[in-house]
């Protein structure tokens, strides 16, 4: 999992089956000092994290694991950040 | 996923089957930097059951996730269109609306 | 697999359901001659009780985790700590 914060959102009428509900959200991945890596992507979310939240966030297959029937996904936030301890 | 820009389209006759009456679609990858949406470093060749034209933004899926997708099960691709995008907020700004 | 170094460890109370047994430790990649770090640092699940500093063995492909964390398949995690590696011999 990466950590990262929800930016943004998209709406889109138009979908694949099965993802008409589905939440996507915009995510800027982080370091754990907080500053922006990589590339900004889109998410699903099962956790409900609103914008600006701290979260975390798995890609790949596994992605798509909470989802049942399955569903093209490939990045979904899988946790909202409470606090965290790091030291470089 | 990805933001992605379809720019073109690609034509194959002699394919797998599984690709058989599949429309493919080259796609620009795009990112949101310093709150505008502009061009990212990767251009790709993805399915698109959903009709998406030149010019559009899309929502695309990439990996062993794409085959996911109910009409791709037989189909051995990588990267699917999931959704056009009509709309896009970041940070609060309105970055794209579709015109 | 791969090796890394604890840098800390991270709380969420909301979470996918099959990550409520598991501690999320960040690790940071490193490459296993050197010890320099090697990417950027990612979470992973830990079972065994990993502490900062430790040098653990991370696997990343979720069938494993599933097994670690006793998950069925709908775990999303792809991260987990298979292993806290021996420091050197003295």
């Amino acid at each position: 999992m990466y950590l990262g914060k929800v930016i943004g959102r998209i709406e889109a009428r138009v979908r694949l089956p099965g993802l008409e509900t589905q939440r996507i959200v915009l995510l800027q991945p982080l370091d754990f000092n907080q500053q922006p890596i990589r590339w900004t992507l889109l998410a699903a979310d099962v956790t409900g994290a609103a914008d600006e939240s701290l979260v975390l966030f798995e890609e790949g297959r596994e992605a798509a694991n909470p989802f049942d029937p399955p569903l093209p996904i490939d990045a979904c936030i899988v946790a909202i950040v409470d606090d965290y301890q790091y030291q470089a | 996923m990805i933001i992605a820009k379809i720019v073109g389209t690609v034509v194959a006759t002699v394919k797998d089957a599984g690709f058989e009456g599949k429309k493919l679609v080259l796609a620009q990858a795009h990112v949101i930097k310093d709150g505008q949406l502009v061009p990212g470093q990767t251009m790709l060749v993805a399915n698109d059951d959903l009709g998406a034209g030149q010019g559009e933004f899309v929502v695309l899926t990439q990996g062993s996730s794409a085959r996911m997708a109910p009409s791709m099960k037989n189909t051995s691709t990588d990267a699917v269109v999931i959704a056009l995008i009509d709309r896009i907020d970041a940070s609060g700004q309105l970055v794209f609306k579709r015109s | 697999m791969f090796i890394a170094m604890v840098k800390g460890t991270v709380t969420a109370t909301r979470k996918h359901p099959s990550m409520a047994g598991a501690r999320l430790l960040i690790v940071q990649p490193i490459d296993p001659i050197s010890s320099q770090p090697s990417g950027f640092p990612q979470v992973a699940a830990d079972v065994l009780g990993a502490a900062a500093g430790m040098r653990v063995l991370v696997v990343s492909d979720g069938r494993g985790v599933q097994d670690m964390l006793k998950a069925d398949n709908r775990c999303p995690v792809r991260l987990g700590i298979m292993a806290l590696i021996d420091p050197p011999a003295v």
